[in-house]
């Protein structure tokens, strides 16, 4: 089930079916949830936070995954297989009055890190051939283009709220650890966790880096 | 855990400090983000086993830090 927990670590479900819920993400006003639940065909699904209701935004026999809001509200994007597509980025309008519409299609398993504040760009973790290395797709031209390439392997990327900042995981020390990067252009790497780390998350101001990990 | 962070022609970072316990699930395994943020920062959308049981604990860390314009 989902819940709200704070920093104290204090839980408070929310009143939804029990599912398995995953890769939840909050909408840009914090009032919906693009959610993909695991035992309805791994479909896509948004939910109310005010009504306590869940729309099923994905039907396809195909895997759905990784749920990304539009800086705007208005669209959720995420990935998917299908029937002639091996794997693909759609987006579709987050109250259903729209079809999906193609973004992107290849080979690579790929899941979404998030846009940039204009919209234009989202950043994402391709998983192909034994590796991992992220890159940008640009809604505009629709084209995928690599971002940071080395021999290990880089996932779960986090673009900070002013698109500035990549945070990312990358086993570069033979453990999963967080660091960020400049972006566009990536600079000087800047390691985050001291131990192990995974699945980075700006707050909304871009003062904070939250991840999960072992540190302290 | 948590990081302070400011941003700037450079990147620094506080030292990582644990929030809570993390007992929650990360329903996909790796190479998922299993959680976010809420708008106020003091709250965490996590996914929960029903009836409150839990995985093995670990910790959500954040990194508070200051990048300084570029």
């Amino acid at each position: 089930m989902l819940t709200f927990v704070d920093h104290r670590g204090t839980s408070t479900p929310l009143a939804l079916p029990s599912r398995r819920y995953a890769d939840p993400r909050l909408s840009p006003e914090g009032r919906r949830v693009a959610v993909h639940i695991v035992e309805e065909g791994r479909e896509n699904f948004v939910i109310d936070l005010d009504r306590g209701t869940l729309m099923r935004l994905t039907a396809d026999p195909g895997e759905d995954e990784t749920p990304i809001w539009t800086p705007d509200g208005k669209w959720v994007v995420y990935t998917s297989t299908r029937a002639d597509h091996a794997r693909a980025i759609f987006r579709r309008m987050a109250d259903g009055s729209s079809g999906e519409e193609l973004l992107w299609s290849g080979t690579g398993h790929v899941h979404l890190g998030g846009f940039t504040p204009d919209g234009r760009m989202l950043v994402l973790a391709v998983m192909e051939d034994s590796n991992a290395n992220l890159a940008t797709l640009s809604v505009g031209d629709k084209e995928l283009r690599p971002l940071v390439i080395d021999q290990f392997n880089k996932t779960e990327p986090a673009l900070s709220p002013d698109g500035r900042w990549l945070a990312y995981v990358s086993d570069e020390t033979g453990r999963p650890g967080v660091y960020v990067q400049a972006f566009p252009n990536p600079g000087a790497r800047y390691p985050m966790s001291a131990n192990r780390g995974r699945e980075p998350v700006w707050s909304r101001d871009g003062r904070q880096l939250f991840y999960r990990g072992a540190d302290g | 855990m948590t990081v302070t962070v400011t941003a700037g022609d450079s990147f620094t970072a506080s030292v990582p400090s644990p929030l809570f316990e993390d007992r929650f699930l990360s329903t996909m395994g790796d190479t998922h983000t299993t959680y976010d943020v809420a708008r106020d920062g003091a709250h965490f959308l996590m996914v929960e086993r029903a009836g409150g049981s839990v995985d093995a604990p670990r910790h959500v860390d954040i990194v508070l830090g200051m990048v300084k314009s570029r």
